[in-house]
């Protein structure tokens, strides 16, 4: 601009017109400012050389461009209004977005005014610079704003983190950087952390990794300015090689500037602070400063932090320290004492206030022997004493309660100098529960000296050298020696004799079992008493080794055996004599089972001779009187043929008596056998009555048979039954003396069977008379052998007395019953029962 | 032709009394006292019947039966026990000794023929004597 200093008169060049005419051309030619002439409506008639520099067209290029040729299109909407008011002859001012030929934007302020010829004008001054520094100065300002902001955080922020935060809070919000953030150096990861940020509005600080060495993620700008404690400016920050990692994110954000500060606290630098802006070439000397002090501040005002955090700690760490040993006294398991050297309690636990029942108050009165009994008060203050003389002391003593309740404790006392005065210190241990097990032991103790003591056997210790450590009473009186006699002496020469009765070397076994004394755990000795007696031994050894395998000593345990050596001795003798005895009995009994044998034998001959030397003359007598009696030897008178009748009468009887004798000895030797074979039962009924006939007719007798026509074969003895029926028959004819006999033999079907022989049939053979029968009284003993109804009637009726003791002892033999019913005296009848298949197996 | 019948009895008492009863009923008895005696009688008159006492001295009469039985020419000639051996198992001995019937002694006089019937032969039955 060029500067007036005086009004010069100036003679124009031609006319005035003409020389007006030329000036004012010359101010359009050379205004510093874009003069443009645009017709009502707009449309550029006229375009001065410095609009054209502005613009970049060429005057006529600009002539006949319209305004909305070089406003931002977003300011196109503006221009007819602007027209409007210029036309209105309103004074126009405005601040315009011009867009020059090659695309870039400036801005430019524009006045204009309406001309007379209804053209208009308009003034165009570029504002580009005026702006930037514009700005520059609000943004100073702005930093000296958050700084003064900064330092007041400093004052009133206690802690890092919260100074941090509020620290990139007014970097962006007050400074009007885009985004802040801090660094803080972690040594263990060689990260650094963001620990503080704002305007990160997607988390961006959370994706990053940055480090503190130099590695890739350490090469950008906070790893740089951490390692060289400068700051680092980035003022083309899409640009900068060292962003180059980070390059998209920043694009996508925007940043073209930013600025990295090391905080550096006695230098070190522990962090970095961090700060972005979306405006290019933010950052000037100014701006650093600025930052770098706010920087330096920071680092200040952590110093303090960590100085206050390191005072508080300590702080927190004695009042630890005391709640500590607060904490440990309170809770020791004892008592804890602690008093001066006058016994003024300066300390204790509440444990003892607790055991002893006095409160803390009583004992803050109290001497400590005040907690012992009177008798035990004097030892107690020796003990004290010794613990301010010796430097520390402990005694077992029983602390005295205040209701007057001793307990067993253990006292320990140690000498120490507090406010330079002696005291004791010290605590006490209930030892109540070790009293009672120890007294316990001691019980147990004497209960096991006694057991060995008064054990009925020896029990004997001796060492490795063959020497007594210990004799148990028993074995003392033993052996014959007082406890100071036998201690300590050698086994061999006192209990072991030199040599046994054998004349063995003791010794040497002595030595043998100290060798091994596995082979000797039990062995039998003889040994020896004090007075020459020898006795026998048995003994259980066990032995002590120690750590190395090495006999300490042995153990035995003896018990004397000579009286039982004895008496096993004698048991054998009487043993071997009791052998030879039993061996005799043996003997005799043999014989007399042999004599047995024979005499039974002897029997049986005796029956078989019996039976052949009694037969063999009857049959003489029977056979002859017979034939002499059929007339076969000539004839006879009638007192002849009685006579020997009664001769052959009497012949048969005996030979009637020696069967039945023979039957029943036989039958009560068991000798007799029945046999089981099939044969027609009826055909041997009727043989029986065939024979007895002749004798009941000579009777007058009726002697009839009915036979049930189911009866056929059955599976018995034939002689036996033939010889039963006989017999009854024979019986029945005897003692009938008019009327009939009748037998009737039937087959008992399953059906009417009792439950006796369920699966067998029997025969049923019923003999019937009409004599005299038997009285009732006299039935019970019918059956037994000899007997024979009505002794008086013998003569009458000759019977052996045999037969139906016979018939039921063989009836028996082959499984059958016999049975009697009569009415007296009406007549008898006698019930045969057999089995049809024989004798129903067992 | 009258039957033959051995008789071989050593008790002189029953000799006499059967062979009165057998002679009685026309038949021929002869008699041997021992059982070798009966052994040798038999081979020489071949006889229809043989009557053996079982206890005979020196050879008892299961071991003359068993003798008989050993005798070719002998063999079919009926031999019938007669003893006062009444015991269990003495009939079965002899008839397992050879013997072909049992009768039990004392005899019968009135039945002892008729008991002897059965083992003669029909032919030599002397039958006029029944």
């Amino acid at each position: 601009m060029t500067k007036l200093h005086q009004k010069k008169n100036v003679s124009p060049n031609g006319t005035g017109r003409q020389l007006a005419e030329a000036n004012y051309r010359a101010l359009f030619e050379y205004a510093p400012d874009g003069i443009l002439i645009a017709d009502a409506e707009s449309y550029y008639l006229d375009a001065n050389p410095s609009i054209c520099d502005m613009l970049g067209y060429t005057r006529d290029e600009l002539i006949g461009m319209h305004a909305t040729d070089i406003v931002l299109p977003s300011e196109a909407q503006h221009i007819q209004p602007a027209i409007n008011t210029i036309q209105a002859k309103h004074s126009y001012l405005r601040e315009w977005q011009l867009k020059r030929k090659d695309g870039s934007v400036f801005t430019a302020e524009i006045m204009a005014t309406a001309m007379p010829d209804g053209n208009l004008l308009a003034l165009v001054r570029d504002v580009t610079i005026l702006k930037q520094h514009a700005q520059e100065i609000a943004q100073l300002s702005r930093l000296y704003a958050a700084l003064t902001h900064i330092n007041q955080a400093i004052i009133w922020l206690p802690t890092r983190d919260e100074l941090f935060k509020k620290v990139c809070q007014i970097l962006v919000e007050e400074a009007g950087f885009d985004m802040a953030w801090l660094g803080w150096h972690n040594p263990d990861t060689h990260q650094l952390m963001p620990v503080a940020g704002w305007g990160d509005d997607d988390d961006y600080l959370n994706k990053i990794k940055i480090y503190s060495d130099e590695r890739l993620g350490g090469q950008g700008p906070s790893g740089l300015a951490f390692r060289s404690g400068e700051p680092y400016i980035c003022n083309n920050m899409q640009e900068d090689q060292v962003t180059l990692p980070w390059r998209d994110e920043i694009v996508r954000r925007g940043f073209h500037s930013a600025a990295f500060f090391p905080i550096r606290i006695d230098n070190q630098t522990v962090g970095t602070l961090n700060v972005y802006s979306t405006t290019p070439m933010l950052f000037e000397d100014k701006e650093v400063g600025l930052l770098a002090e706010a920087t330096s501040n920071i680092a200040f005002a952590l110093k303090n932090i960590a100085r206050e955090e390191e005072r508080k700690r300590a702080e927190s760490l004695a009042n630890n320290e005391k709640l500590f040993s607060d904490m440990m006294i309170e809770s020791m398991p004892g008592v804890v004492y602690f008093y001066d050297h006058e016994g003024k309690f300066l300390r204790w636990n509440q444990n003892f206030a607790t055991v002893s029942g006095y409160s803390d108050h009583e004992i803050a009165q109290m001497n400590p022997l005040d907690f012992f009994e009177e008798s035990e008060k004097a030892s107690i203050a020796e003990k004290i004493a010794e613990v301010f003389t010796q430097g520390q002391a402990f005694v077992e003593a029983d602390l005295f309660t205040k209701n007057g309740q001793k307990i067993p404790y253990l006292f320990t006392g140690r000498n120490v100098h507090f406010n330079q005065q002696p005291c004791l210190v010290g605590m006490g241990i209930d030892i109540s529960q070790r009293k009672q097990v120890e007294s316990k032991l001691n019980e147990s103790e004497l209960k096991y000296r006694e057991l060995v003591e008064s054990a009925n056997s020896i029990i004997l210790r001796w060492d490795a050298e063959g020497r007594i450590t210990f004799m148990n009473q028993f074995g003392q009186h033993f052996f014959g020696y007082s406890h100071d006699e036998i201690i300590g002496q050698h086994v061999i020469g006192t209990i072991v004799p030199f040599t046994d009765s054998a004349g063995r070397d003791l010794q040497d076994l002595m030595h043998q079992i100290r060798l091994d004394t596995r082979k000797f755990e039990q062995n039998v000795n003889e040994n020896m008493r004090r007075n020459g007696e020898h006795v026998w031994i048995a003994w259980t050894n066990k032995v002590v080794l120690d750590s190395d395998g090495q006999l300490v000593e042995i153990l035995s345990i003896g018990t004397d055996i000579t009286e039982r050596l004895k008496a096993e001795k004698e048991i054998q003798e009487l043993n071997t004599n009791l052998e030879l005895r039993v061996a005799e009995r043996t003997e005799a009994l043999h014989t007399a089972m042999i004599r047995a044998e024979s005499a039974d034998k002897i029997k049986s001959a005796f029956l078989a001779t019996m039976s052949h030397e009694l037969r063999t003359p009857l049959n003489s007598i029977i056979g002859f009187t017979g034939i002499v009696l059929q007339g076969m030897a000539g004839p006879l008178n009638a007192e002849q043929s009685k006579q020997l009748g009664m001769v052959r009468g009497s012949a048969r009887h005996l030979l009637a008596l020696i069967n039945d004798v023979l039957d029943i000895s036989k039958i009560e030797a068991g000798q007799l056998e029945v046999h089981a074979e099939p044969f027609d039962v009826v055909a041997t009924i009727e043989k029986v009555c065939e024979s007895l006939k002749p004798i009941a007719e000579k009777k007058g007798l009726a002697l009839n048979t009915v036979i049930d026509s189911a009866l056929g074969e059955i599976v018995s003895d034939q002689r036996r039954l033939s010889q039963i029926l006989i017999n009854l028959l024979n019986n029945a004819i005897k003692f009938t003396e008019k009327g009939s006999v009748t037998l009737s033999a039937s087959l008992i079907s399953r059906a009417e069977n009792s439950a006796n022989h369920p699966t067998a049939s029997l025969v049923k053979i019923s003999i019937a008379d009409t004599g005299i029968g038997i009285k009732p009284e006299e039935i019970e003993g019918l059956f037994q052998p000899f007997h024979q109804i009505d002794s008086g009637l013998t003569r009458l009726h000759e019977g052996t007395g045999l037969g139906l003791a016979i018939c039921k002892k063989l009836l028996a033999l082959m499984g059958g019953q016999i049975s009697v019913s009569s009415e007296w005296p009406k007549g008898s009848e006698f019930i045969v029962t057999l089995p049809l298949n024989g004798l129903p197996k067992s | 032709m009258k039957s033959t019948i051995l008789l071989i009895e050593d008790n002189e008492q029953n000799c006499y009394l059967m062979t009165f009863l057998l002679e009685s009923y026309k038949f021929s008895v002869v008699v041997a006292n021992d059982g070798l005696t009966g052994i040798e009688l038999a081979e020489q008159i071949k006889p229809d019947l043989i009557l053996l006492d079982i206890q005979l001295p020196s050879m008892d009469g299961y071991d003359v039966a068993k003798s008989l039985r050993g005798i070719e020419s002998l063999q079919m000639v009926p031999i019938v026990a007669v003893t006062s051996y009444a015991m269990v198992g003495d009939r079965e001995k002899c008839l397992a000794a050879g013997c072909n019937g049992y009768i039990e002694k004392p005899i019968n006089p009135e039945t002892f023929v008729k008991e002897i019937l059965p083992f003669l032969p029909a032919a030599t039955s002397p039958e006029s004597a029944i």
